[in-house]
């Protein structure tokens, strides 16, 4: 059976926490985020996601170029949201007990991303 | 990514400085009732340029930043902190804030200003740009 945990992201400083995913103890997200590192070709933009994540846990307005919603249904109480930058996409969705992280990806394979993102979402949620 | 490695990275930055550009001017143009077409030709620049900077991708020259504070009818003010200092408080490595001063010169005058911190591990620096 599969588990489902989240930890906080503690690089941030906000009012509100914001988690990160970890499914059977691999977080999705950190293994993008090494990825990102590994590479060296957007650091810059991983860094930016932070700052991002960082103004969204203060409560603070964002452009909707950089923090959007995407859910589809909009009575959906597990809202889900894309963080952006020129490059990367960061997929997350509300929870009772804060926004959790859940995956990372390109912007050249957003659409599979997203389809993927939304199948983790089904599954976390229906495990909770 | 760690705290100290974000707070000594350009991207966390140049993105907290830019997101609170777009806030900033996002704020003035709701209160004023001000178009984005109307501010553009107020500040003598393209519309393209108003709407890089509310999309959270002001990336311009100083003086840009400058003129475009002035136009807000706020003054900007850029602090440079080291980062060594900054890192035992916590609390990021730079800070933009737009303040409100009340002067008592003259009761009816009242000036915006706005603060700008970076901070940096070479040395402290402060330029202040004052009406």
């Amino acid at each position: 059976m599969v588990k489902y945990s989240f930890n906080e992201i503690t690089g941030i400083n906000g009012l509100q926490s914001i988690f990160k995913l970890k499914i059977d103890k691999r977080c999705q997200f950190d293994e993008f985020e090494n990825e990102v590192i590994a590479q060296g070709q957007y650091i810059d933009e991983i860094s930016s996601i932070y700052a991002l994540m960082e103004d969204v846990a203060n409560n603070k307005l964002l452009p909707k170029t950089k923090f959007r919603d995407i859910t589809i249904n909009k009575k959906d109480k597990n809202k889900e949201y894309e963080f952006k930058t020129k490059h990367l996409r960061v997929y997350a969705i509300k929870t009772s007990a804060g926004k959790i992280i859940m995956l990372g990806g390109y912007k050249n394979t957003q659409k599979k991303d997203i389809a993927r993102f939304r199948n983790i979402k089904k599954t976390f949620l229906q495990n909770q | 990514m760690k705290r100290e490695d974000l707070i000594k990275s350009k991207g966390y930055n140049i993105t907290k400085i830019q997101n609170e550009l777009f806030r900033q001017l996002h704020e003035y143009l709701k209160t004023n009732n001000i178009t984005q077409t109307q501010f553009a030709k107020d500040l003598g620049v393209t519309k393209g340029y108003v709407s890089q900077i509310l999309n959270g991708d002001f990336d311009f020259k100083l003086s840009k930043l400058v003129e475009l504070s002035l136009a807000m009818g706020k003054i900007p003010e850029v602090k440079f902190k080291n980062i060594d200092e900054n890192e035992k408080k916590d609390s990021g490595n730079f800070k933009l804030t737009y303040l409100t001063e009340h002067r008592l010169k003259n009761q009816s005058e009242v000036a915006e200003s706005t603060e700008v911190y970076f901070k940096n591990n070479i040395d402290s620096k402060l330029f202040k740009i004052t009406k």
